[in-house]
């Protein structure tokens, strides 16, 4: 069956991983982090994304692999984005008691 | 000032406002994107009907677009998709093998998606078209294989008929949310438009396969509404005029004898009224919309801030013009943004006389409902939170608070039972008051309650005072109701709604007089969204902690620290003014990786940042307190929602991000404010009140030749730092421009002179050390002034025993403060030495201003 979808590949560990387009927002290269304390150890912390805050996870920790060396910046970050449907959910919850009336 | 009317954009069918638009844009795209994939692996499934990844494939692509198209409101799609999915459900489990036949219909039920999508594309709507001729194959199709599950063998021929009629139902299944949705939005559009009054009363008319439909807009719709002529005749009139007839179409119906001239008149004034209902300049916007432009001025502001820091680095005129003025501009645009978040409480209220009747109706008492001030103003995040505390304490009030018409009546009471919500802005918060004429809290059950409850013991009781009691039923496990009814008393109590009150950084406060009645007043502020906030650093980390949890800041020096701070049941307490104030360290309780010496800074002082969480007070040591801002919070996402902690975060003026404390959260977590502690404590205090030496606070600052001296922190409002541009003369006297008031300024040095001194007055901006004034603001006798002084030192807490008469004038006398002589200024005296008698004259500039 010759179906072709583009995917976002990158490198952990050296593995070599992929997510699927449709799910990749942008790519950023390395950004400043606030860590978060107490939080779950795979969160490595905040990024502000042109005004949004968005939670950054290690993907390292979050698959298991072995930790980051430490002199090795995490170059490159993936921002994920939610599949449409649960956009559009969110969309109608909101609506559902949000609408200005 | 924009209010937010009901007029809808136009009365169009589209079931998105404005906002969603963008999302339908993205499922249009994606969509169309599948139904391209789909067709291919459907003619390739054709050949090869066995190939469970593309047909796991497609079942997804058609889940995936019927599971958002619920969501989004386009119920007809939805329909379709569902059917075609029960279908593809029966394929994949291999219970049906796909053939011809299957193929056709499930590649025309692609094309009709694809047609739906076309639909709306072009008008917002999947269109009026049914499908049922497809929606009868594909159900007829599913139901053999469906039948083929089951163990009679082939569908006999009526029941497929039967399921044939019955297809326009999809086969049972459970009922995925998304249709919900689908029902839900429906509902809501319909009461949006029943409640609106705006016309939108086409689909009443919609005759069959009328080419014209008359619109409620215009003069046919009106007609038909009104029952003066039908729709069909309508459509003539309006089929002549296309025609080439020129006249009216009012014109034409009495030409054709269809109404009266009369009738039409009537139907072209109510159109005018309705055009000048919708005439007030308001549209309906999405509140993600202006959620966004909310995020967009932030950012501005921020960028703002960040061009302000450049252009005084450059000392260029121009630049530093154009960022002044885009300084304007950004807090303009900044407060009219807030504006549009602005709605008024009357939009709950206004579902208030309904709860309120059903209430009263099933305690059988008699209940009048008054409002007084709906227009106030909240921001709309604050309004929904107050929602649901504000329903349950009118149900409170009549549930428990009003009595039953014949107790009022014997009480000489008005039969009818008022409750009275009231709403005013007062001193930047917005108050509301929920009041009833019943018969007001007992004490008396209140006080056995609490103490049954373990809530309190006899003894406190004894000494509380009616208020305190009262706001005894704010605790949680509390409930005075003697019976549970189904309208109050099912464990959400009023410690909930003061918690949700308390969660968006309001108070409430409850007060009673028996026989009279019952009054809560809840304050919150007026908007979430910008709160002011005091940045710290911890472990070179910033948070900012919420101004409202703020009472006061202490910073101990390293001799008194070792003194002060003690160690009771093994936690650390700071003892503050004779109290003892448990203290948290913030470096610890986040298990951040600092210095092990926490909370000292670099002069082995510690700094104690005071909080209130609830009814009690802690200390926060931080390493580094740095100032106090507006910021802009921003909820956390779900993977950080669980740490109590956090509140929220924040951007900084630098761009980088700060995590918003919430007080509450950290007292919970660290423990502070667990009744053992509150035990121990007071066991301590009481210990501690045996020994207590009278002390007094002052604060300690540098006069003029450098003198040490002292005020009594009480007459003390607040110390600025002015900038010396804020300073100016008017007359004789220096004044400031403060907190939208005049403040008369003293400048102590000259004050001391005497006024027989010949040395020239200076002008304000002359200042010695050029950058600013430190301003000691003080009240005295109902009138503030500040008070000019070289430097401020210190705050501390002494008993002042060792007295000695004063030396010159305006000081009241010398102590011995801290273990140096200190001499203690007389404010009277500095007024009336600056012939300022008393409060007349800062009065009449207060009033003036």
């Amino acid at each position: 069956m010759a179906q072709t979808s583009q995917y976002c590949t990158f490198y952990l560990d050296k593995l070599l991983f992929g997510i699927e387009l449709r799910g990749v927002q942008e790519v950023l290269r390395f950004v400043e982090m606030t860590p978060v304390p107490l939080a779950a150890g795979e969160v490595s912390g905040l990024i502000n994304l042109r005004g949004q805050i968005v939670t950054a996870i290690d993907l390292r920790r979050r698959l298991e692999l072995e930790e980051r060396p430490k002199e090795m910046l995490p170059e490159n970050v993936v921002v994920r984005r939610r599949p449409l449907w649960m956009r559009a959910r969110r969309h109608w919850e909101k609506s559902q008691n949000r609408s200005i009336r | 000032m924009v209010s937010f009317l009901r007029a809808g954009t136009g009365a169009s069918q589209t079931k998105e406002t404005m906002s969603d638009n963008e999302i339908v844009q993205e499922f249009l795209a994606e969509s169309y994107e599948d139904l391209d994939r789909l067709d291919r692996e459907l003619v390739g499934l054709e050949k090869d009907p066995r190939d469970k990844n593309a047909l796991g494939s497609v079942f997804r692509t058609i889940h995936t677009i019927k599971g958002t198209c619920g969501f989004l409101g386009f119920g007809k799609l939805e329909k379709v998709a569902h059917i075609g999915e029960n279908l593809l459900t029966l394929l994949r489990e291999g219970q049906l093998l796909l053939n011809r036949e299957i193929t056709t219909a499930l590649l025309s039920m692609v094309d009709a998606i694809r047609q739906m999508l076309a639909e709306i594309q072009a008008s917002g709507s999947d269109g009026d078209e049914e499908y049922l001729g497809l929606m009868e194959t594909l159900t007829r199709l599913y139901k053999s294989g469906a039948a083929g599950r089951g163990a009679t063998g082939a569908a006999k021929p009526e029941e497929s008929a039967k399921a044939e009629n019955g297809s326009a139902a999809p086969a049972k299944e459970p009922s995925a949310p998304p249709q919900k949705a689908e029902s839900a939005f429906t509902e809501k559009k319909i009461e949006k438009e029943e409640s609106g009054g705006a016309p939108a009363m086409e689909k009443s008319t919609a005759g069959d396969g009328a080419k014209h439909r008359p619109v409620a807009g215009k003069i046919g719709g009106v007609l038909v509404e009104r029952g003066v002529v039908q729709a069909d005749k309508i459509a003539l009139a309006l089929e002549a005029q296309e025609k080439g007839d020129k006249r009216k179409i009012g014109e034409i119906l009495v030409a054709l004898g269809f109404a009266k001239q009369e009738e039409i008149n009537a139907a072209v004034q109510v159109l005018e009224a309705r055009a000048k209902e919708v005439a007030p300049e308001t549209i309906r916007v999405g509140v993600n919309l202006l959620d966004n432009l909310m995020t967009l001025v932030g950012e501005l502001v921020l960028a703002r801030n960040q061009l302000l820091q450049f252009s005084n680095e450059f000392e260029n005129a121009g630049l530093q013009g154009v960022s002044q003025r885009m300084n304007l501009i950004a807090t303009e645009l900044q407060e009219q943004v807030m504006k549009t978040r602005m709605q008024p409480i009357g939009n709950i209220w206004s579902q208030f006389p309904r709860t309120v009747r059903d209430v009263a109706v099933s305690c059988g008492k008699e209940v009048r409902i008054e409002m007084e001030g709906k227009e106030t103003e909240l921001d709309k995040t604050i309004i929904e939170a107050i929602k649901d505390p504000l329903t349950h304490l009118a149900r409170n009030s009549v549930d428990h608070g009003i009595e039953l018409p014949e107790e009022r009546v014997k009480a000489g009471k008005e039969r009818t039972g008022r409750l009275i919500l009231r709403a005013f802005h007062e001193g930047g918060q917005v108050n509301i008051e929920i009041s009833d004429d019943g018969a007001g809290l007992n004490r008396e059950r209140i006080r056995q309650k609490a103490i049954e409850g373990g809530l309190t013991t006899v003894e406190q009781a004894s000494r509380m005072s009616d208020r305190e009691m009262y706001n005894m039923i704010f605790l949680p496990g509390f409930s005075t109701a003697q019976k549970v009814t189904n309208v109050s008393g099912r464990g959400v109590g009023m410690d909930v709604v003061k918690t949700n009150v308390e969660k968006i950084g309001g108070t409430g406060d409850v007060h009673s007089k028996a026989g009279q009645g019952t009054t809560v007043r809840i304050k919150i502020p007026l908007t979430l969204a910008i709160i002011p906030a005091l940045v710290v650093t911890c472990a070179k980390e910033r948070f900012a902690i919420p101004q409202v949890n703020l009472t006061e800041l202490v910073r101990a020096d390293s001799g008194v620290t070792n003194r002060r701070i003690e160690m009771v049941h093994g936690a650390p307490v700071y003892r503050l003014r004779g109290r003892l104030l448990p203290l948290v360290y913030l470096g610890q309780e986040l298990r951040l990786a600092g210095r092990v010496e926490q909370g000292n800074d670099q002069d082995g002082g510690v700094n104690i940042v005071v909080l209130q969480a609830g009814e009690r007070q802690f200390g926060l040591v931080v390493d580094e307190i740095n100032d106090t801002q507006e910021i802009v919070v921003k909820p956390l996402r779900k993977q950080l929602k669980q740490i109590k902690t956090f509140a929220g975060a924040s951007i900084m003026g630098d761009g980088k991000i700060a995590l918003i404390l919430d007080v509450m959260g950290v007292a919970q977590r660290s423990g502070v404010i667990s009744e053992v502690r509150d035990r121990a404590l007071a066991e301590k205090a009481a210990e501690l009140g045996e020994k207590k030496l009278e002390t007094q606070t002052f604060l300690l600052f540098a006069g003029p030749d450098d003198a040490r001296m002292a005020l009594p922190i009480g007459t003390l409002d607040r110390l600025e730092e002015l900038p010396a541009s804020q300073v100016e003369e008017s007359g004789t006297q220096w004044v400031a421009q403060y907190r939208g008031r005049i403040l008369p300024l003293i400048h102590l040095g000259y004050a001391m002179e005497e006024r027989r001194s010949s040395r020239r007055r200076p002008k304000p901006g002359d200042a010695e050390n050029g950058s600013g004034y430190q301003v000691l603001v003080c009240h005295h006798e109902g009138s503030r002034v500040g008070i000019i002084v070289e430097r401020i030192l210190d705050i501390v807490e002494d008993a002042a025993e060792v007295k000695y008469p004063a030396s010159r004038p305006v000081v009241l006398y010398s102590a011995v403060i801290s273990g140096r002589v200190t001499e203690l200024v007389d404010i009277p005296a500095i007024l009336q030495g600056a012939g300022m008698k008393g409060s007349e004259r800062i009065d009449h500039a207060e009033v003036t201003n």
